[in-house]
C-alpha cells in the first residue's frame, strides 16, 4: 500500500469526493471494510450526514430491533449499556441530520422513548446541522434532545417548504431555541400567523449573535433592529405583516452588511411601510413579494400606491443593488376585462424613474406592472442607466390589454445599450420599421439573447418582424407570448396577435437554420484545400 | 525567479508567479522577503516536481482559492468528480506517480492539484468491493472475518444508497 494512502486528511478528501456522487454510500461502506487505515475516515465520511434514525437503529444487534404489524421500527426491550456504546460510536460521527415526516412515521413510540431517555447527556453530541421537517407536537421531546449548543444550522419546517402551524407548544419550543442553541448561524423557520404568533421567533432572533442567514416569518421592529446590528448577517428573508413604529427605537434599522434580502407582505401599503422603516446599504439582491395569503381583500396587480412603492424601494436600497425582483402573487384569471383594458392602471417613465440610480442592476423584474405608457425614449433613458442588465422582465406577467407604447425602436435601444442581456420579457408594438434608420443601423446584434417573451404584443407583418428580431438577436429561435386561450374570452385582436407570433416562430426557425448553414459553408470554404500532388 | 531544490538535489528555476500557486512556498517567500536563497523541498523528488511545475505553469494566472474560502466553496470544489480535459491528460500517469503528485500537492498546499489527484483516485474506487479496492492498491486485509462482518452489518443501510 502506497504511503499516500495513510494520511487521514488525504483519505478524507478522496472519500468525500466519492460521496458527492449519487449512490456512492455503498462504496464508502466498502472502503470502511477494506483495511483498518481506511475504516475510521470512511465511517466519518459515511456518517457525517444521515437521514432519519434508521441508520443508527440498524446498528443494534439482532433481536433488539423489530418491525410492528404496521411496518414501524420498534424495540423488543429497553437498550442495555453495551448497545448504547455501539450506538454512541456512530452517533459521535453524525454532524448533520435531516428528519422528515416519513422518517418519523417509520418509528414507533418505544423508539422515541428510548432515544429521549438515552443514558448519555446528548444523543448526537457533535450535531451541527439539523433539518427537522415536521411540526407534530408528539415528536417535540425528541427534537429537544437534538437541540444542543453545537448546532450551527437549524431548519424547522413542515415538509421542505411548509411553515409550522402556530400553537402553544411550538411557541414554547421556539422561545427556548436561543438558550438551547446559542451559536446558530443559519436559521430557517417558516411560521404561520401574524406578529403575535411570531413573538417566540423574534425573541430567539434577538438573542443570536452570530446569525449569517435567517429565513423566517414575521419580524418585529425590535428583532430587525437587533439583526441590523449583526455584522455576520448576510441573508435575510422575512415577512412584514403590520409594521408598527416602535418608540423605543431611536433610528430606523440600517443593515450595513447584508447582501441578499427577501421581504414579503400582504399588501402594497404594508410593504411600503416596511421599506420606509428599514434601510439596506450594501444589499446586492432584493426579492420583494406581495402575497395575499393572509389578506381578506383579493390581491390586484394595480394599486394607486405603486409609484410610492417604487420610491420606497429606491430609498430603502442603495446603488449597490444588482438584482431587484418585485412580484405579486395574484390570480390573473380573476381580473375582469375592464381592468385589463383600463388605461388608468398603466404606468409610464415617471413611476420607474426613481430606480434609475441603481446603475449596477444585472437583473430587474417588474413584470406584474402595466408598463404600457413607457415609450421608446423612456426605455432608452432607463437602459442607459442600467448597462449591466442581463435579465429584464418588464410588464408581461399580466395579460394587460392596454396597447404598449414601446416599439421595435425601444427593443433596439435595449439591445444596443445592454450588451450582457440574455433573457428579456417586454411588450412592444411589433410593426415593421425601416432597419436602415437609427437605432437599428447602429445596433450590433446580441448573440447572447436566447429568450424573449412579449406578452400580448400587437404584431402586423410576421415575416418582417421575424427578420428584424433575427437581425437584433441572431440566436433567438422562438418568441414566448400569451395565447388567446390564456384569456377567459377570446378577442379578435388577440387571436390575430397569437397567430402572428406563431408565424414569427416558424420564420425564426428557418432564419436560424439558414444562418447556421451559411456559417458552416463559410467555415468549409476557409479550410485549406488538400495539396495537389505534382 | 525562485530556486527550488528537490530531495534528490536537483535545482529548478521557476517563475515566482508560477511557484506561488503553492501556498507553502508563497508563505515562505513572504516570510523571507526578497532573497536569492534556494528553497529546499525535502519531500518532493525531481520527477514529481517537474510534473507539479508543469501543472502550475498551465494554470498560471487562474484565481487561487482565497485563504478564507468558506466551507460552501470547499464543498463546491469537491462536489464533482469531473476533471477538465487538460487536467485529465496531465494526470494520466502510473499509480506510483499519481500518489506522489497527491503527496506533493498536499505538502506544497496546492488545493486545485490535490483535487485533481483525489478526484482521479475517487474515480478509480467508485463502485468497487473491498476485495477489488485491496487488489487495486495492493492493500492487505488486516480485519478478522468477524470484524469485517460486524462493520458490514452496522453499515448495511448504506448498501442501497
Amino acid at each position: 500500500m502506497h504511503v499516500c494512502l495513510f494520511p487521514t486528511e488525504i483519505l478524507l478528501d478522496i472519500f468525500t469526493t466519492i460521496l458527492k456522487n449519487p449512490r456512492s454510500c455503498a462504496t464508502i461502506a466498502a472502503l470502511a471494510r477494506t483495511c483498518r487505515t481506511f475504516k475510521e475516515p470512511a465511517l466519518d465520511v459515511l456518517w457525517h450526514h444521515v437521514n432519519g434514525f434508521k441508520p443508527l437503529l440498524s446498528c443494534l444487534p439482532e433481536g433488539v430491533l423489530k418491525r410492528t404489524r404496521e411496518g414501524k421500527l420498534s424495540l423488543e426491550r429497553p437498550l442495555i449499556a453495551k448497545e448504547w456504546t455501539v450506538l454512541s460510536q456512530y452517533a459521535h460521527r453524525i454532524h448533520s441530520l435531516t428528519i422528515s415526516s416519513s422518517e418519523l412515521d417509520q418509528i414507533n413510540d418505544r423508539v422515541v422513548q428510548a432515544l429521549i431517555h438515552m443514558p448519555s447527556s446528548a444523543l448526537l453530541p457533535k450535531l451541527q446541522s439539523l433539518q427537522w421537517l415536521d411540526d407534530r407536537e408528539s415528536f417535540f421531546p425528541l427534537l429537544c434532545t437534538l437541540l444542543l449548543p453545537t448546532i450551527r444550522e437549524l431548519t424547522l419546517r413542515c415538509g421542505r417548504l411548509g411553515p409550522w402551524a402556530p400553537s402553544f407548544a411550538t411557541s414554547a419550543l421556539l422561545g427556548s431555541l436561543a438558550a438551547r442553541c446559542p451559536f446558530v448561524r443559519l436559521f430557517n423557520c417558516g411560521y404561520k400567523g401574524d406578529l403575535e404568533d411570531s413573538d417566540a421567533v423574534c425573541e430567539a432572533a434577538c438573542n443570536w449573535r452570530e446569525l449569517a442567514h435567517l429565513t423566517t416569518g414575521v419580524l418585529d421592529t425590535q428583532a430587525l433592529a437587533h439583526l441590523a446590528s449583526l455584522p455576520s448577517l448576510k441573508f435575510l428573508d422575512f415577512r412584514s405583516f403590520n409594521f408598527v413604529d416602535d418608540a423605543r427605537l431611536h433610528a430606523i434599522p440600517t443593515f450595513n452588511g447584508i447582501e441578499e434580502v427577501s421581504i414579503s407582505a400582504p399588501s402594497h401599503s404594508l410593504l411600503i411601510r416596511c421599506l420606509k422603516n428599514v434601510s439596506f446599504l450594501c444589499c446586492r439582491s432584493a426579492e420583494l413579494r406581495i402575497d395575499g395569503s393572509n389578506s381578506e381583500v383579493p390581491l390586484l396587480p394595480y394599486d394607486p400606491m405603486i409609484p410610492d412603492l417604487i420610491v420606497s424601494i429606491s430609498e430603502c436600497f442603495s446603488s449597490t443593488l444588482e438584482q431587484l425582483n418585485v412580484n405579486t402573487d395574484f390570480d390573473s384569471s380573476t381580473l375582469h376585462e375592464d381592468a385589463l383594458t383600463a388605461a388608468r392602471f398603466a404606468f409610464g417613465f415617471h413611476a420607474i424613474a426613481p430606480l434609475l440610480p441603481f446603475s449596477r442592476l444585472t437583473q430587474l423584474s417588474l413584470n406584474w406592472l402595466c408598463t404600457s405608457y413607457v415609450d421608446d425614449d423612456a426605455l432608452k433613458n432607463m437602459v442607459q442607466s442600467w448597462p449591466r442588465l442581463e435579465v429584464f422582465y418588464f410588464g408581461t406577467a399580466t395579460r394587460w390589454l392596454v396597447p404598449p407604447s414601446l416599439t421595435f425602436i425601444g427593443l433596439a435601444h435595449l439591445i444596443q445599450h445592454c450588451r450582457h442581456l440574455y433573457r428579456i420579457a417586454i411588450p412592444f408594438r411589433a410593426f415593421g420599421i425601416d432597419t436602415n434608420s437609427k437605432p437599428f443601423s447602429a445596433t450590433i446584434p446580441n448573440k447572447n439573447v436566447t429568450s424573449l417573451f412579449v406578452g400580448l404584443s400587437p404584431i402586423d407583418d410576421a415575416e418582417a418582424v421575424a427578420c428584424q428580431l433575427h437581425a437584433l438577436m441572431p440566436n433567438l429561435t422562438d418568441v414566448g407570448h400569451w395565447s388567446w386561450q390564456d384569456l377567459g374570452q377570446p378577442r379578435q385582436s388577440v387571436v390575430a396577435y397569437d397567430n402572428g407570433w406563431n408565424r414569427v416562430d416558424d420564420y425564426l426557425q428557418v432564419l436560424t437554420k439558414s444562418a447556421k448553414m451559411r456559417e458552416e459553408l463559410k467555415g468549409s470554404q476557409k479550410s485549406p484545400l488538400p495539396a495537389r500532388r505534382l | 525567479m525562485v530556486l527550488l531544490v528537490t530531495s534528490d538535489n536537483v535545482q529548478f528555476q521557476v517563475d515566482k508567479e508560477v511557484v506561488e500557486r503553492s501556498v507553502l512556498i508563497k508563505n515562505m517567500l513572504e516570510d523571507v522577503g526578497e532573497s536569492d536563497q534556494s528553497i529546499p523541498l525535502a519531500n518532493v523528488s525531481s520527477s514529481v516536481l517537474k510534473k507539479v511545475i508543469e501543472y502550475c505553469e498551465h494554470h498560471r494566472g487562474e484565481p487561487l482559492p482565497s485563504a478564507d474560502a468558506d466551507q460552501n466553496q470547499d464543498e463546491t470544489r469537491k462536489r464533482t468528480t469531473d476533471i477538465s480535459e487538460w487536467d485529465q491528460k496531465f494526470i494520466t500517469v502510473d499509480q506510483e506517480m499519481l500518489f506522489e503528485i497527491i503527496l506533493a500537492a498536499n505538502y506544497l498546499d496546492i488545493k486545485s492539484l490535490l483535487d485533481v489527484g483525489c478526484k482521479t483516485v475517487a474515480n478509480m474506487i467508485k463502485g468497487k468491493t473491498p476485495e477489488e479496492i485491496r487488489r487495486l492498491f495492493n492493500i492487505v486485509n488486516d480485519f478478522t472475518p468477524e470484524e469485517e462482518a460486524q462493520i458490514k452489518k452496522e453499515n448495511e443501510w448504506a448498501e442501497d444508497r
